[in-house]
């Protein structure tokens, strides 16, 4: 009853622009196509110039709020919304830094309990040469360029798309390999010990038998090759497909700044460095590509936030140095090693809350798509992707209101409702970065 | 000079069967052939090299019978200043005097095999010479590009053909002998054979030729090979779950030969050859997978073909001025297929093709010996030679799932031409039959285009490159004893840059490799002095050399931030390198030699031993260590064999293959898979042979190899070496 309350009032005050999806475009369309491109050349591309389409399914590209405005509301609904609340905007506001944060923008990080630093200065100090994980996030941008950024990409997008998703070295043969490192490791017992510690996953019976640790070659490959596939083949609704390719590639990013700031204290120290460019793409954290500015666009504080975890680590990596070398995890004395995982806590914690923010804004994307009578398949195709990856930490928090989001995921066309009640159970689970 | 025994000499080689019906009569060049090394009898155990006063060894074809190696790099491992690296079971690269590769030139019958795409550091060409065909080989160590011209560096392997026996023949004149081979190894489940056909006419046509096949399954070791200072296992190759069987390992290989020699008159005579090698499925074991790949990944050469046809023209006893001559005209298409993906679950596969047509020419005449003065005589060598590639190179994705293909960028430039080309003579001058003095030189041009795009940032410069330039070389060695000769040489070589220094874009061991289209040509001077014992009862050969590189060309890192600005695949690499000249001069300096004896009641024993250092500038100036070790340089190493041979045809001898860890890595060694942390460990593989011969009908050969099952590995191999089985070759003559 309140909800039905809440939107009946909406309607009265805003109305939902049923007809008009150009009502939905944000700042978030403008950073993706618009501002120098990688080669240094202005790559900006109005969105007119994308082959028209001529239907009104187009799916809205962008957010409804303003990045970190706190309590704006640009919610729709209408007639298929009633009973919705009103959805509020992101508000950090009253979001402060855990003490035993490491905090680089304030004061330079001089009232934190981090002793003194590289990272303390800004902007991020590279532990050694510029990473190849740069490349793999260039073409993660454009892929995005060709699949999800514009509308109705043709087979032809999708087999280009691909050739720069098989690039050697690129971000499949990453991706295939890729563990979620917040999930049990496999049995020491079980290892093939031929194959490093951290790459037991390339074993195809480990990754079969431990399909969520090794999420890579159990969860993502098979995920994106058919959503390829299908875009190639022409089959379906090639947006949808886009959407399954960008929500499988942004979980695979999420979770390489996570697993990368692991091994920069466990296996090579310069993965610290991948660790920051899977996140900002080699780029100033105020304009960052890939994951970084999907993010900003939503949350310029969840932006810094994950910046100020991936600094921690680097800061960590730092300290725990021996006159230019840099000891590994176990050969680190206790406080050092709990430091870590306090710096790499905090970059989880702010991870957590900037993959929520871009879920989050989906979700209420597609609310405003529902309420507007247009096309939520595409939406829906990212979220049934992008969405689940946040059960398990959601769990972990709050199962209540998991298990609201876990079924939210399972359903096959959710109503506006529900998606805005698994809005509200989002941000109750991960209300700060 | 290859000399006859005495009758206190070699036990001969093995009976001779019952003589045909009709008796057979030998031309002198069937007969010369059937003394030293050839098909019918040997008497005589020693083959002399072609280049008498430099460093130099042969392989006869009664050693590639009796050793049965693998394939034509592995009959070298018993050559002094040879060390064979293998990248994978399906290849293999000799390092002369520390270098290989596109650094040493490799010969067949007197034509160049050598291509504007042979790539730096090992490659696998040499393996496409069916060792089965061959007469004999030779290693000339030491820069020889007076006579080879670029990249006759480190030295030279000279293959020569199984000749036609050219007899005379039965009541009909004609004269036919074939035969059927078998041989199987039990390590890698080798089965494979050959048949084969001499035909004669006359005494003036022959034709010599076969076909061959063989299966070769995965390769199975002694065991893994430990990092010295880790005390881990190497990473490459991938072994199977018991332990030993090194997956990405195995090939499949087709050959076809024939020989036509036409004796217009007994001084001239006519040659066509055809030798087609045709090797299939053979995985690059160190991308096997890769180490950090799936362990479906790997690299395939699907088709790894090549194709020579040549004629010669032989004159002897021509004029003064030219009275040998030989003028050959070649052509030879190498065409190389490769595949990556991930076997049955891939869902898509990145294919490159390359195709090398090589049109080429090659004129040596041989003046008489001038008799100068009493006791002087003088005879000079002089030639030229072209060699003109053409190349065409593609590569593309397929997307199995959904059976779609795309061009993608290709290995090499399509469309590029590349010329090497040099006019030589070198003189001989004897002196009292006491000293005998060498001197020559060549003149060179080589040319390289390809097309490509002005704009630095969308890919390859177009290369437009002429290089000319001069090498000579000269040596003395003086007679100290009968049989006892003092050789001292100096030589020059060099290598200009080749197709795939300037052009390509590859995985390498070391990283994704780059074009560098401001490559210079590297030059190499070689000083060897030592010794050479020719005597009844011993044959002694040692040298110690000193090689200065100018401009060594060599792998160096490049930094991200130089990565053309479009290509993420360069972006992507986690090494990026790249070939440069390095500035300042690099040194290989060492030692190698044989010793053979001939002993009493058939026994014999020969022994050789190489040691080579090698360093050079630091390739990244102002960077301690000002000098570095150059890569892949071999450790210390050698071979015993002790063998024993009865008239009876029955045969017996052991081997071994010892080398010492090699710890001195550059750089890119390091960063290197293939190459254990810390270095390569050393090791003692020993091998034990016997046979049986009844010439010209029968031969049987068994071969234990790694008798202790060590497991090792040559240093820069991807594979280790071969564990403890058996090697069966039968051979069955009619």
């Amino acid at each position: 009853m309140r909800n039905l309350a809440l939107c009946t009032a909406l309607v009265a005050l805003t109305a939902c622009p049923a007809e008009d999806p150009s009502t939905t475009d944000s700042p978030t369309t403008d950073q993706t196509t618009s501002g120098p491109g990688t080669d240094g050349t202005d790559t900006t591309a109005p969105t007119t110039d994308e082959p028209p389409t001529g239907t009104t399914s187009e799916p809205p590209t962008g957010t409804t709020e303003e990045p970190t405005g706190p309590g704006t509301t640009d919610t729709t609904t209408g007639g298929a919304c009633e009973g919705i609340d009103d959805i509020p905007g992101i508000d950090e506001s009253g979001c402060t830094p855990l003490a035993s944060d490491y905090q680089p923008r304030e004061n330079n990080s001089a009232d934190d309990e981090w002793p003194e630093c590289v990272s303390d200065v800004g902007p991020y100090t590279l532990v050694d040469n510029p990473p190849s994980t740069v490349a793999r996030v260039v073409a993660y941008e454009n892929i995005a360029d060709l699949l999800w950024r514009k509308a109705d990409p043709t087979p032809e997008d999708f087999t280009a798309a691909r050739n720069e998703y098989v690039l050697p070295e690129g971000l499949e043969s990453r991706l295939v390999r890729r563990e979620d490192l917040h999930y049990d490791p496999i049995p020491m017992a079980e290892w093939d010990p031929q194959v490093e510690a951290d790459k037991q996953c390339t074993v195809v019976a480990l990754a079969d038998k431990y399909p969520e640790r090794c999420v890579g070659p159990a969860l993502l490959k098979p995920l994106v090759d058919e959503a390829f596939a299908a875009g190639q083949a022409g089959d379906g609704d090639p947006n949808i497909h886009a959407a399954r390719i960008h929500g499988g590639l942004l979980w695979f990013l999420y979770l390489s700044v996570y697993k990368e700031a692991n091994t920069c204290a466990t296996v090579a120290p310069k993965d610290c460095d991948s660790a920051w460019a899977y996140y900002t793409g080699g780029e100033p954290i105020d304009s960052g590509i890939g994951m970084a500015a999907e993010v900003t666009a939503i949350s310029s504080n969840a932006n810094d936030r994950i910046h100020d975890g991936i600094m921690a680590v680097r800061c960590w990596r730092d300290i725990a140095q021996d006159m230019g070398m840099y000891p590994l995890l176990d050969a680190l004395p206790g406080p050092q090693q709990d430091l870590f995982e306090q710096g790499w806590e905090q970059l989880d914690q702010s991870l957590h809350r900037g993959y929520a923010v871009i879920v989050r804004d989906h979700m209420q994307q597609y609310v405003d798509a529902a309420c507007s009578s247009a096309e939520t398949n595409v939406l829906w195709a990212f979220l049934q992707v992008a969405g689940p990856v946040l059960d398990r930490e959601a769990g972990e928090r709050d199962a209540a209101n998991a298990a609201v989001l876990a079924d939210l995921w399972a359903a096959d066309a959710p109503s506006p409702q529900d998606v805005t009640a698994g809005i509200a159970a989002l941000d109750a689970i991960f209300p700060c970065p | 000079m290859s000399k006859e025994t005495g009758p206190e000499g070699p036990v001969p080689e093995g009976p001779v069967a019952p003589a045909p019906a009709s008796p057979t009569r030998l031309t002198r060049e069937a007969a010369e052939q059937a003394r030293t090394v050839g098909r019918t009898t040997v008497r005589g155990q020693r083959a002399g090299a072609s280049h008498d006063t430099r460093a130099a060894s042969v392989v006869t074809r009664r050693d590639l019978e009796e050793r049965l190696p693998r394939s034509a790099p592995d009959a070298l491992r018993f050559e002094p200043g040879v060390y064979v690296q293998q990248t994978a079971h399906g290849q293999g690269s000799p390092y002369v005097r520390g270098l290989t590769g596109q650094q040493t030139v490799m010969m067949f019958d007197g034509i160049r095999l050598n291509n504007s795409t042979f790539r730096y550091g090992p490659n696998q060409y040499f393996f496409t010479i069916d060792s089965r065909t061959l007469q004999k080989l030779e290693v000339l160590r030491g820069a020889a590009s007076t006579r080879y011209g670029s990249d006759a560096m480190g030295g030279a392997l000279l293959a020569t053909p199984i000749d036609p026996a050219l007899e005379v023949g039965g009541q009909r004149n004609w004269y036919g002998h074939s035969k059927a081979m078998m041989r199987s190894g039990t390590a890698d489940g080798e089965m494979g054979g050959r048949a084969q056909l001499d035909l004669g006419w006359k005494g003036k046509v022959g034709l010599f030729g076969g076909v061959g096949y063989r299966d070769v399954g995965l390769l199975r070791a002694g065991g893994k090979v430990l990092s010295p200072t880790t005390g881990q296992p190497v990473k490459s190759p991938l072994f199977a779950a018991d332990g030993v069987t090194q997956r990405g390992t195995g090939f499949r290989e087709f050959t076809a030969d024939a020989r036509l020699v036409y004796k217009i008159s007994d001084k001239h005579r006519l040659t066509l050859g055809y030798y087609d090698y045709r090797q299939f499925d053979a995985p690059r074991t160190d991308r096997c997978p890769p180490v950090t790949a799936p362990q479906t990944e790997c690299l395939w050469y699907d088709e790894q073909f090549r194709t020579l046809v040549y004629g010669a023209y032989d004159v002897s006893d021509g004029p003064a001025a030219a009275e040998r001559v030989r003028w050959t005209v070649s052509y030879q298409h190498q065409h190389e297929r490769r595949r990556y993906d991930r076997g049955a679950e891939s869902t898509y596969r990145i294919i490159g093709r390359d195709e090398v047509y090589s049109l080429g020419t090659g004129l040596n005449i041989s003046t008489k010996n001038f008799g100068l003065a009493r006791g002087v005589s003088l005879r000079v060598d002089y030639g030229l030679d072209a060699y003109f590639d053409t190349l065409r190179s593609y590569a593309w994705n397929t997307f199995l799932d959904v059976g779609i293909t795309t061009p993608t960028t290709s290995q090499y430039a399509n469309g590029s031409r590349y010329l090497t080309s040099g006019v030589w003579t070198e003189a001989k001058l004897n002196l009292y039959d006491r000293v005998e003095l060498r001197a020559g030189g060549r003149g060179s041009l080589v040319v390289a285009r390809a097309p490509g795009n002005l704009d630095a940032m969308v890919g390859r410069r177009p290369i437009d490159q002429n290089w000319g330039g001069a090498v000579g070389g000269g040596g003395v060695a003086v007679r100290l004893l009968d049989g006892v000769r003092w050789i001292t040489n100096l030589d020059q070589g060099f290598r200009a840059p080749n197709l795939d220094d300037l052009t390509s874009r590859q995985a390498t061991g070391a990283g994704q490799q780059y074009e560098n289209p401001n490559l210079r040509p590297e030059r190499a001077l070689t000083l060897e002095t030592g010794l050479k014992i020719e005597r009844p009862r011993v044959e002694l050969q040692l040298f110690a050399f000193q090689s200065w590189i100018d401009r060594l060309i060599t792998r160096v890192r490049f930094d991200r931030d130089q990565c053309p600005p479009e290509d993420n695949i360069c972006g992507a690499a986690v090494y990026n390198v790249t070939l440069a000249n390095i500035a300042g001069t690099s040194h290989i300096r060492g030692f190698d030699g044989a010793v053979r004896l001939f002993l009493p009641r058939g026994f014999g024993m020969r022994a050789t031993a190489a040691y080579t250092w090698g360093d050079g500038p630091n390739p990244v100036p102002d960077l301690d260590p000002v000098r570095v070790p150059l890569s892949r340089i071999p450790p210390l190493n050698g071979t015993v064999e002790i063998n024993w041979r009865h008239r009876a045809g029955f045969f017996a001898s052991s081997a071994l293959r010892w080398a010492r860890p090699q710890t001195r890595l550059t750089e890119t060694d390091k960063n290197d898979q293939r190459i254990p942390l810390g270095g390569t460990p050393g090791f003692a593989v020993l091998d034990v042979r016997a046979g049986y011969r009844l010439q010209p009908y029968a031969l049987v050969v068994l071969v234990l190899e790694n008798v202790t099952n060590a497991a090792y590995r040559y240093h820069g191999s991807s594979i280790n070496g071969p564990g403890r089985g058996l090697n069966v070759l039968i051979e069955v003559g009619f």
